[in-house]
């Protein structure tokens, strides 16, 4: 255990690595922190905390909300951070807000906001249609998550982790099992690697057209709207038709899938999937020959390269930024590997962001084919000997890295923490909002993409 | 006449009892004999007979006369003697809070202002013109500098005394170039003999009058005194300064400009062009501005440029021989001048009202006065209709008849007259929108919500005196009369309209009551009376059908703030609310806006963008003049009182010999 | 290419539910049937369930579908006591609401049948809302039943909640709930919503929806699928017959 994971961590972004995630873990009733970066590979440093612990937010930006949450959750103090406000912990406005009332009025948006969307407060300082400061204040849903993994059987575990975020379900499961499976040492059979590749990345095309969908209602464009969201419902009924759940739940587990999915998701994708991608082409299609939406896309919620890089965005979010971050093309988590460019895009607007998605979901209708195309053969579900001990591992959820820690402690789970890629790229869109106005907003926040759920846990 | 001369009396009886009085009666008494003094005014406008013109001479016979009451002078006396009766019965309660000590100073200056705007309506000489004119801006200095409590009097005091006294400098030029031409300073053979002039000359003397006078009622570029001056002064002062003393200055431009014999066209066309862009500009500064009074301040100018563009109109008419024009600018700029003194000197004792209630006249720090100050919330509310011109208010009328006249275009004959009355056009109807969103704020953030401070929340009605209510209500009546009985207005007027357009105009412009048309039969009209009792009865029929239809009654509930309890900060902010105006206008209204770190602070700034370099330009020498004179300024108010007495005798004694200059 | 075009290519894809019948696909795990079998089977299925909702009993284990969350785990682990059915009406009526129904269904007429939901999410996964947003799409088009959705609880007849309570989201809720007008509903929207599902007992959470709030109907489901929210929303206004939750 090396004495300063710290340093170590501040010194390898300093490198050019990326900070992927700082959480705590309490070993023996003391706590101990993870700093994990990424510099082509996951790092992953561990030190015990002795007192104080020296913030590195103030050259590292992306460590912020990581030592905010910390500091709120286990007590550790850490010396020179730069925000004062609470994270977690939800607050009345009047603490959180900056100006006194004057020229500047403030807009509490949330937690309860209009449509149906979920619980998140903003707390808009504004002057007028100009963003005079703005402050996230989330966590209004935080339902103790990464606790209610602790004791529970393994066996029953990757349904709390489908709790965590219910849109991406099998991300989540898959990440969750993926991390265990590490610490365990299971080796997933070929059968089920393939059935959770395709779930994964049917899950990716619903939620991309979620958020298309969305965007395209902020732009007040009905048909679009309707046309995509119908396209989402097509892959949500195939989903329905082969899992038993529209969004997948409740079929992966560790070791593999809880029965023989793939056999059934052949037969649907043989029957669904050509109509669910003619129609997704032909609705993006739509929506990228919209002028009046495009109008308003491009140009909105900029962020550049430097930005996200210091901020640690992850996701779609990142790669409308010309980043390349996606672990598809790495970890080699998938059936079949996602071979070739990523799509990205430079700009680092909305359009930006839309259009990767776009790009994302015709690639998927790819990989989905590939993995059923090559049928393996052979069982669904391998079985391993629990054992003590923890592991870091990581998905590509539709909305970005999605990284799960697991630790074993006499025989059951001690400890899961979670680094949502909702979580790793809220902190960014406080920065594209300078030089955008009020009527913006809801386009940005929809280009982002976000699960607060996976965000609050 | 002798109403006139009984007034002017009071009024220097007023100054006396405010100085020397005791304490408390000083400022009263001399708040009472405003009062009367300007009742006695609107009897002598009231009891001038006909076309008759009075006057007054002094010593020999063969002297001309010093002061004259015709139908214009008169008009002006009416309005004036209103404004000061007005704002007396207001004063009468009690002091307002930005009043410096016992107010005695309040009460001397608005006597002093009343005396002096009379006296520069009645009189007949040239010199006794320019003296009551300085004594006007003298008192102005004083009221500014000396009457408030605020702490930027100093600053707005010196650019007042600079910008008026470049006014000074350019009035007395074209007078005495006049008076030298006739060879007199009877004020009627002074104009009649500007015929003599070389047309470039007479434009020249009509450009320096229009500067001179220009600045008494904030034409463009001279208008940068008003919004600090107004700020400084006491709401009372304010109120007759804003509503009353700023007519001094179109009376002027009604007497010596529009009734000029050989103006260019060209000078017709630069008047309507500058009351347009002061109209715009004017109300867009105005909708950017954080504070009621400054708001009212620059909402004047916006008045003053419709006005000057009105009597534009009838400049242009005088020229061209269309005495129908002549009498339709007149009568247009002679209604807006009464709507606007109705609802600005109200609207200045309702900041008044706001400004002892809250202690500030900040909208951000204003808020929630519907229900601890009822009457000034009506009473404001009023206003603001009327002057962004919302039917069938006195504002309404004003400005109808303005724009009536601009459409008059296609009778002038001339493509230039024609594209330059449409344009004025278009952007005073600009000017009025925007003064809709302007008034909506100081209603709405202003007045209406939440207290945004706890000054605010301290708020309530001085109900102690009555006083105070009268006036409003008495202002709110003359702001509905105005507007509805518009024609009974020019109908008083008419003797003036006529005089001024050389025929008998007004008699067309009042079809059988309450029906007001224009000069020109046939081409449109308009019926205020009409429209109140339409309006009266749609909204009694709406409130009638929504009672008879109505469901069992509505529960109240929480205002719903996405799911957070409501905090007062939460509302609109003034900035907040007049900003994408602000944007949108920013061509004109140059902004700055800053987020300050530390302390964490928001900061916007209007910056007009003729204003700064013309008056660090300008007011530098004066400024350097102000620190040679000041030695002989002690600061007692009794020593300027004195100076000015001085001034006075030294005129008269020098009036016979300058007779033959 | 004109959206118009796009949208009359799809042709009508709405389903005529709940005015005609209509199905969830086969293998959709809306509910667990219990089956005769011996004790220690069911008691099996019952220490597999993750929400607690099995009762073993005397022939048949009872199962509480507002804390079933459709993972169909006792299925897999004792499928001789617990098999899982297609069945979305899932919808069940809570206390003595009938009265308030019977309000809602005569102004629901009165004004053309049409009556404004508001959501607010209490602390859900997710995907309730994204469930709740697809009754809208063309394939449900709940708009044809006179159902919208409202900015402001001040114009809301129905109150929809999705997920456990939380501590944060507690009084908010409640101000939701403050400032809607009678007559009113409340639905709870996902088991968690129902019965706390995962969370029940957690001291993270304040617990489900009834916790605060009087609720009129729940509507199971982790989430519940679009054709279960329509038929909960029949149920809400008094059109529709709820079954039992307790099979």
């Amino acid at each position: 255990m090396p004495a300063d994971a710290r340093a170590c961590a501040e010194r390898a972004v300093s490198e050019g690595a990326r900070l992927v995630w700082i959480f705590a873990d309490r070993i023996e009733d003391k706590p101990v922190l993870h700093y994990v970066v990424d510099d082509g590979e996951l790092r992953h440093w561990v030190m015990p905390v002795e007192g104080e612990v020296s913030s590195i937010a103030a050259g590292v930006p992306a460590a912020d909300w990581y030592e905010r949450e910390i500091a709120e959750r286990f007590g550790v103090t850490f010396r020179g951070s730069i925000e004062g406000r609470p994270l977690t912990r939800v607050e009345p406005a009047e603490t959180l807000r900056r100006h006194e009332s004057g020229e500047v009025s403030t807009v509490l948006y949330g937690p309860i906001r209009s449509g149906v969307v979920e619980s998140a407060r903003w707390i808009v300082e504004t002057a007028g249609e100009d963003f005079v400061d703005v402050y996230p204040s989330m966590f209004f849903k935080h339902r103790g998550l990464e606790e209610r993994f602790v004791g529970t059987p393994l066996e029953l575990a990757p349904f709390v982790a489908e709790h965590v975020s219910g849109a991406t379900a099998s991300s989540h499961a898959a990440a969750f099992c993926r991390t265990v499976e590490k610490a365990v040492g299971i080796e997933v059979p070929e059968r089920a690697r393939a059935a959770r590749a395709v779930l994964v990345e049917l899950e990716r095309i619903h939620q991309h057209l979620d958020s298309l969908a969305k965007l395209a209602d902020d732009g007040s464009l009905s048909v679009g709207s309707a046309v995509t969201f119908a396209v989402k419902e097509r892959v949500h009924r195939l989903l329905c038709d082969a899992t038993g759940n529209r969004f997948s739940r409740g079929v992966i587990c560790v070791g593999g899938t809880r029965f023989d999915v793939f056999e059934r998701l052949r037969a649907c994708c043989e029957r669904d999937l050509d109509a669910a991608e003619r129609h997704a082409i032909a609705a993006i299609d739509g929506l990228t020959g919209t002028q009046s939406l495009l109008d308003r896309l491009i140009g909105t919620g900029r962020l550049t390269k430097s930005e996200v890089e210091a901020y640690g965005g992850v996701g779609p979010v990142a790669r409308g930024s010309g980043i390349s971050c996606d672990v598809r093309t790495r970890d080699g988590y998938l059936y079949t590997p996602l071979r070739g460019e990523e799509a990205r895009e430079r700009n680092g607007d909305a359009v930006s962001r839309a259009l990767v998605r776009m790009s994302e979901v015709r690639r998927s209708f790819q990989l989905v084919r590939n993995a059923l195309d090559a049928n393996p053969s052979g069982e669904y579900l391998a079985r391993g000997r629990l054992s003590d001990g923890s592991a870091l591992a990581r998905v590509e959820s539709p909305q970005g890295e999605l990284l799960y820690f697991v630790r074993f402690a006499n025989g059951s789970i001690a400890r899961v923490a979670i680094r949502s890629a909702s979580f790793a790229n809220w902190p960014l869109f406080v920065p594209s909002l300078p030089g955008n106005i009020f009527t913006d907003f809801s386009f940005i926040e929809h280009s982002f993409g976000a699960v607060q759920a996976e965000v609050d846990r | 006449m002798t109403a006139l001369l009984v007034a002017l009396g009071l009024c220097i009886l007023g100054m006396i009892a405010s100085v020397l009085g005791p304490k408390s009666v000083g400022r009263t008494s001399g708040f009472a004999l405003l009062g009367i003094a300007g009742i006695a005014s609107v009897a002598a406008a009231a009891t001038r007979s006909g076309d008759s013109v009075q006057r007054l001479s002094l010593g020999a016979a063969d002297m001309h006369a010093v002061l004259r009451l015709d139908a214009t002078a008169a008009y002006f006396v009416g309005v004036l003697g209103g404004v000061a009766a007005l704002v007396a019965i207001f004063a009468l309660g009690p002091r307002g809070s930005d009043e410096r000590r016992t107010g005695r100073t309040a009460s001397a200056s608005a006597c002093s202002i009343l005396f002096a705007s009379l006296l520069a309506c009645a009189a007949n000489d040239v010199l006794l013109f320019i003296f009551a004119w300085e004594l006007l801006a003298l008192t102005f200095y004083w009221a500014i500098a000396y009457g408030g409590t605020d702490k930027t009097a100093p600053r707005s005091a010196y650019v007042a005394v600079a910008v008026t006294h470049i006014a000074g400098a350019c009035i007395v030029a074209a007078m005495l170039t006049l008076a030298r031409t006739a060879g007199s300073f009877d004020v009627d053979s002074a104009i009649a003999a500007s015929a003599k002039l070389p047309t470039a000359g007479a434009g020249i003397v009509l450009v320096l009058l229009l500067v001179g006078f220009g600045a008494k009622f904030g034409m463009l570029p001279v208008q940068g005194w008003m919004p600090y001056g107004y700020r400084s002064a006491p709401a009372v002062v304010t109120a007759l300064m804003a509503g009353g003393a700023l007519n001094v200055g179109f009376y002027a431009l009604a007497r010596f400009v529009v009734s000029f014999p050989v103006a260019p066209l060209w000078f017709a066309t630069l008047s309507i062009a500058i009351g347009a862009i002061t109209a715009f500009f004017g109300i867009a500064w105005a909708a950017a501005q954080r504070d009621l009074s400054r708001l009212a301040a620059f909402s004047s100018i916006e008045n003053g440029g419709i006005i000057l563009a009105a009597f534009g109109v009838a400049i242009a008419g005088r020229i061209l021989h269309q005495p129908g024009l002549t009498g339709f600018g007149v009568a247009a700029a002679f209604v807006q001048i009464a709507a606007h003194a109705a609802a600005k000197t109200t609207l200045f004792l309702c900041s008044g009202s706001i400004g002892d209630a809250c202690g500030t006249t900040t909208f951000d720090r204003l808020g929630g006065l519907a229900r601890p100050m009822p009457l000034t919330t009506a009473a404001a509310l009023l206003c603001g209709m009327s002057l962004a011109a919302l039917p069938p208010l006195a504002g309404f009328m004003g400005e109808w008849l303005v724009l009536e006249s601009l459409m008059q275009a296609f009778r002038t004959g001339n493509i230039e007259c024609e594209v330059v009355f449409a344009l004025a056009g278009a952007t005073i109807g600009v000017a009025a929108g925007v003064a809709v969103v302007t008034f909506t704020k100081v209603i709405g953030i202003g007045m209406l919500g939440a207290a945004r401070s706890s000054s605010a929340t301290r708020a309530f009605e001085r109900v102690r005196s009555p006083w105070r209510g009268i006036a409003l209500v008495i202002g709110c009546l003359a702001i509905l009369g105005v507007g509805i009985f518009a024609a009974t207005l020019l109908r008083a007027a008419a003797p003036s309209i006529d005089e001024l357009a050389g025929t008998r105009a007004a008699e067309a412009m009042i079809g059988t009551f309450p029906l007001v048309t224009p000069t020109f039969g046939g081409f449109s009209s308009v019926s205020p009376g009409g429209l109140a009792i339409m309006l009266t009865g749609f909204t009694l029929l709406f409130w009638i059908v929504s009672r008879l239809f109505a469901r069992p009654p509505g529960r109240s509930a929480m205002v719903w703030t996405s799911g957070e309890t409501y905090r007062a900060w939460t509302q609109y902010s003034g900035t907040g609310y007049s900003n994408p105006t602000r944007v949108i206008l920013d061509a004109g209204v140059r902004t700055v806006r800053e987020i300050e770190a530390d302390p964490r602070r928001y900061r916007s700034e209007i910056r007009p963008f003729f204003d700064l370099p013309f008056y660090r330009a300008v007011t530098a020498p004066f400024l350097r003049i102000a620190d040679v004179v000041r030695a002989t300024q002690s600061g007692v108010i009794a020593a300027y009182l004195f100076y000015i007495l001085a001034f006075t005798i030294v005129m008269l004694i020098l009036f016979p010999s300058v007779r033959h200059w | 290419m004109s959206w118009i075009g796009l949208g009359l290519r799809g042709g009508v894809l709405t389903t005529r539910y709940p005015l005609a019948p209509d199905e969830m696909p086969g293998a959709y795990r809306g509910a667990i049937e219990p089956l005769d079998a011996p004790a220690e089977r069911q008691t099996l299925g019952a220490n597999s369930c993750l929400s607690n909702a099995i009762e073993p009993g005397a022939r048949r284990a009872g199962v509480d579908r507002a804390r079933c969350f459709q993972c169909a785990q006792c299925t897999r682990v004792a499928p001789d006591a617990f098999s899982a059915i297609p069945h979305f009406e899932l919808a069940n009526v809570e206390g003595p609401a009938d009265a308030v129904r019977e309000r809602l269904r005569r102004r629901a007429r009165t004004f053309g049948r049409s009556v404004h939901v508001r959501h607010v999410d209490a602390g859900s996964d997710g995907s309730e809302e994204q469930e709740l947003m697809a009754i809208f799409n063309p394939f449900y088009d709940v708009n044809r039943l006179g159902i919208f959705l409202t900015a402001t609880p001040r114009h809301a007849d129905v109150l929809i909640v999705t997920g456990v309570v939380t501590h944060a989201m507690r009084e908010p809720l409640m101000r939701a709930f403050e400032a809607m007008p009678e007559p009113k509903a409340v639905v709870a929207l996902g088991t968690s919503a129902c019965s706390g599902g995962i969370f029940a007992g957690s001291r993270s959470v304040v617990g489900p929806v009834s916790a605060i709030l009087p609720v009129d109907v729940m509507i199971p489901g982790t989430p519940p699928a679009p054709l279960s929210i329509l038929h909960g929303l029949w149920v809400t206004l008094g059109r529709a017959i709820a079954r039992g939750t307790t099979v």
